[in-house]
């Protein structure tokens, strides 16, 4: 097994290595740009605008771009020099050896355009309320989705399944800018107002989540600060579990159905085993192969995917983050999220293959 | 997309403004009336003088009570810091809460001395010399207030001056968002004693007025090398906090994606009382969508909700008195491109003109919240005059072509030297413009006028003229128009018009893209250029107005409105549509006990 995880992660790398060509390429070549902010300003002229793009680099083919941002070319020269680092090695060994401290290579994810902010250190603080987030959807989704799927099964064409069914539809078929808005209408300000609208803590109340202020209150008044963040968490959680839950539930209650319409399950119940190890022992276990996979696949769009949930609900994550990078043409920001995307595609994509392996015995690598 | 509106010298720049909400029922709110002072439009006259400094605002200010906190929610988030690389309306607004320069902007649109004592220099005052003593086009002196001291203590100087414009003007430094027009004028600055300011340009630059909106911290900005600030060092999150700041407030946190805290600067001194603050800390919470900004609004999470537009007002209407909607300084408008076979013709741009239904346009498609416009000139700035309204009337429109020459073909549309009248109709993909253009292509049919409507993305028609092609469809600075929608922010300044409307200034040296070249609005703007006598310039820009009309520059359509949620509990809140911002006077804000 630790051969065949070593084996992927090597084969990871030209994946992810191809991914970000490709991705800079299209980033690069679409319409507008980092100077759009600037658009028709009449005091910020083409000279200004010219001098603005040298100052970011964008002034540079897109594979010269590009290779300076992976760390294979080195800013301060020109022509072939570009690939030899300050000390005269080249540029792409490590920065004790080549001198080189600019790229992907060296550590260095680059400075926001839009910000000024380093993107490694903009993406790690956007990077824990992400997790929150999607952390509690993933328990929530999966424990829901298997509980509704597994019942459903297990009760074919009673109420229960119907009423999974329709739900399963609609929920699936529901957008996720329409449910969060919707959702806000019906228990924030002008609904219920019993939940709030936006944002991961109450400003009247509490210093905002992640900021040196913070900890020292939530260590000072933990119930308080956990009960407002938990608070904030619904409406987020709920708007972007429901479209997984509605669609794996379906997903297991079909792999249920086909378990427990096999051989084994029929000897099993044969054999005069209880109903609860029947199902929970031998179908479950047996119908969870195809939604490990499945899920497995899901998790990374759970953490990018609420592109739409974070922007609706105000949350300072990394899909709202990816949404103002978006709007401002920050090239290095969004590269810096793409890759981290890629990457947990990559991760989720092996985890799920080891999880196989753990749950059909059968399986070896 | 985010409404950029451009917080850095904008009140002397024009820019676009492409995305908008769209309008519709017409709501019960109030609308702040017109500034009191600009209700009336006089008739200009050369021996007028004109007074730029009498704002009304001293007498409606309130006195307040210390204390407490006001919560601002906004759906765009500031995350520039220094003033002058800033592009956001809300950026703006952080910033006339904590930096200032010689005058700011009143809600009356009246300059008013902010760290510069009074008198303003004028030429009539003997503060403004041309030409200037020693060979300079223009000498400038500003005398700046007594006892001025940055959020740290150390006094504000004419030094500070001059690092602001040694910072603006170094050689590496780029993204000034208002670019280096006038501080490239500027030849030197002396400092006869630490508060006179004495600065030298090589030019007669009209805009000296708000030239120097922020000053700058020397202790600071000469920490940092400039090209390192250029690259995101200093003026940082982690920063702001221990930078020296001269406005009423002083940053105190700022976290990313949540808000932004601003806490009192207890050593600022309101130029009108002598005193801090009345309010603790001002909070500036950021929101992903104005919609969850109304919602929070309504659930009592913040105190103001910013920046919404007149296409929000129906989902507030029942707000009543909590809804101020001002008219905005953004205007709607119609570009003929002089240069295009049909629109090079005065008469077929006489006929769009008259072809244009404003009235319906508003009816139908902004539900009567508009406010039509009939110049390029807002009503509420101390050069307007009443301008001659140009009715919707067809018959006229055709005659005025058939006088011209332009027949009607076998189908219908006319035709004049082999030149069929067939305009191309260019916008954004905003609906609101797409139907405004469906509407006058129809009555532009009505005329025998063929057009078709084109709507392309922001990046096609607002691209700059390096970053687009003879082939980018609608492009403007590559004139691939016959006529174009889109808006314009109104300039407070003359000078403003001139990159746009001399003939000398097509892109990329310009902005003219309209390709207008007519001698009298020529020799107008250069005259404009060439002057800092307010009472001339007002002169002028009567005449610029009459021509802008009557040439038919531009068809103006209506004026959007800014529209902010305004809890009653706030005193002197007054929102301001200039550039400076709606925190403009947050020094005065209170809570009502």
């Amino acid at each position: 097994m630790s051969k065949y995880i070593i084996r992927r992660l090597i084969q990871a790398i030209p994946v992810l290595f191809g991914i970000t060509i490709v991705v800079y390429a299209i980033l690069l070549a679409a319409p507008g740009g980092p100077t759009a902010r600037f658009a028709n300003n009449p005091k910020f002229t083409e000279a200004d605008r010219e001098k603005f793009k040298k100052a970011w680099g964008l002034d540079q083919p897109i594979p010269v771009q590009y290779c300076r941002w992976m760390g294979i070319c080195n800013p301060e020269n020109e022509g072939l020099a570009v690939f030899i680092g300050s000390t005269g090695w080249p540029a792409f060994l490590p920065t004790s050896i080549s001198g080189t401290t600019n790229g992907l290579l060296h550590g260095d994810l680059g400075v926001s355009i839009d910000t000024g902010e380093a993107v490694a250190s903009r993406i790690a603080r956007a990077a824990l309320p992400t997790f929150i987030l999607a952390g509690n959807a993933l328990v929530i989704w999966i424990l829901v989705a298997l509980l509704i799927g597994v019942y459903a099964a297990i009760h074919r064409y009673s109420l229960f399944d119907q009423a999974a069914t329709v739900f399963a539809y609609v929920g699936y078929a529901m957008p996720t800018f329409w449910l969060g808005i919707m959702l806000i209408f019906l228990f924030s300000g002008p609904g219920l107002n019993i939940l709030p609208a936006g944002g991961m803590t109450e400003t009247r109340l509490s210093p905002p989540f992640g900021s040196d202020t913070y900890w020292p209150y939530f260590a000072a008044n933990p119930a308080t600060a956990i009960v407002d963040i938990v608070k904030h968490l619904i409406l987020p959680v709920f708007t972007l579990v429901v479209v997984n839950i509605a669609g794996d539930s379906r997903f297991i209650r079909s792999s249920m159905l086909e378990a427990l319409g096999q051989d084994y399950v029929r000897t099993a119940k044969a054999k005069g085993l209880p109903v609860r190890v029947v199902i929970f022992k031998h179908a479950l276990r047996n119908a969870l192969l195809p939604v490990v996979t499945n899920i497995g696949l899901e998790i990374p769009f759970l953490f990018t995917g609420a592109i739409v949930t974070e922007t609706i609900f105000s949350w300072p994550g990394i899909g709202r983050m990816t949404i103002e990078a978006t709007r401002s043409f920050d090239y290095p920001t969004l590269m810096g999220l793409l890759l981290i995307t890629s990457a947990l595609v990559v991760l989720a994509n092996l985890i799920a293959d080891i999880t196989y392996a753990i749950v059909d015995p059968r399986i070896k690598y | 997309m985010r409404k950029r509106l451009f917080g850095l010298l904008a009140s002397t720049a024009i820019v676009f403004a492409a995305c908008q909400g769209a309008a519709s029922p017409s709501p019960s709110v109030s609308e702040s009336a017109p500034p009191p002072s600009e209700s009336a439009a006089p008739s200009p006259s050369a021996a007028e003088v004109v007074d730029l400094f009498t704002s009304t605002y001293p007498t409606r200010r309130v006195q307040g009570v210390k204390g407490g906190t006001v919560i601002i929610g906004d759906w765009q988030e500031a995350n520039l810091w220094n003033p002058y690389y800033q592009g956001q309306v809300i950026e703006a607004n952080v910033t006339s809460a904590v930096f200032r320069g010689f005058i700011t902007t009143t809600d009356d649109f009246r300059y008013a001395t902010d760290l510069a004592a009074d008198p303003a220099p004028t030429v009539a005052n003997g503060g403004v010399k041309v030409p200037g003593d020693g060979g300079d086009a223009m000498t400038v002196t500003w005398t700046m207030r007594d006892g001025q001291v940055w959020s740290d203590g150390k006094p504000i100087t004419c030094d500070d001056v001059v690092a602001t414009w040694k910072w603006v003007m170094d050689k590496d430094n780029t993204g000034l968002y208002g670019g280096t027009t006038g501080w490239e004028d500027i030849t030197a600055i002396d400092c006869p004693s630490p508060t006179s300011v004495v600065v030298h340009f090589k030019n007669v630059y009209f805009d000296y007025l708000p030239l120097f909106s922020w000053v700058l911290p020397k202790h600071y900005i000469e920490t940092i090398p400039v090209k390192d600030q250029v690259a995101g060092k200093g003026w940082s999150n982690a920063d702001m906090p221990k930078v020296p700041v001269s406005g009423p407030f002083k940053y105190g946190s700022i976290t990313p994606g949540q808000e932004l805290r601003l806490v009192r600067n207890d050593l600022y001194k309101n130029p009108i009382t002598g005193e801090p603050a009345y309010l603790d800390s001002v909070v500036f919470k950021w929101y992903g969508d104005a919609d969850a900004m109304i919602a929070g609004y309504r659930a009592g999470e913040i105190d103001q909700a910013g920046d919404l537009t007149d296409g929000d007002l129906p989902k507030v209407k029942d707000l009543g008195d909590q809804v101020k909607a001002q008219p905005a300084l953004l205007y709607e408008f119609l570009r003929p491109n002089w240069g295009s076979p049909t629109m090079k013709d005065p008469a077929m741009r006489q006929a769009l003109a008259l072809a244009v239904n404003k009235d319906e346009i508003n009816t139908r498609i902004l539900a009567g919240n508009a406010e039509i416009a009939w110049t390029n000139v807002s009503p509420f700035a101390w050069y307007y005059v009443e301008p001659t309204k140009t009715a919707f009337d067809l018959e006229k429109a055709k005659s005025i072509l058939d006088a011209a020459g332009w027949k009607p073909g076998a189908d219908g549309v006319r035709e004049k030297d082999g030149v069929r009248a067939d305009v191309k109709l260019c916008t954004t993909t905003r609906q609101q413009r797409q139907d405004t253009l469906a509407l006058i292509s129809g009555w532009l049919k009505e005329i025998g006028v063929a057009s078709t409507v084109n709507a392309v993305s922001p990046a096609d028609i607002f691209g700059s003229y390096n970053e687009s092609t003879d082939q980018t469809p609608c492009n403007l600075s590559r004139h691939n128009f016959g006529v174009a929608e889109h808006a314009f922010s109104v300039p407070l300044s003359p000078q403003s018009n001139y990159p746009v409307y001399h003939s000398g200034q097509e892109a990329p040296k310009g902005q003219n893209d309209a390709q207008i070249n007519d001698p009298d609005i020529d020799r107008v703007l250069d005259e404009l250029k060439g002057t800092v006598d307010f009472a001339k310039a007002k002169e002028l820009m009567a005449e610029f107005q009459k021509l802008y009309v009557e040439k038919v520059v531009e068809v103006p359509l209506y004026f959007r409105k800014d529209v902010n949620l305004v809890s009653t509990k706030i005193g002197n809140w007054t929102g301001n549509p200039t550039s400076t911002g709606y925190t403009w006077n947050v020094g005065d804000w209170f809570i009502k006990p």
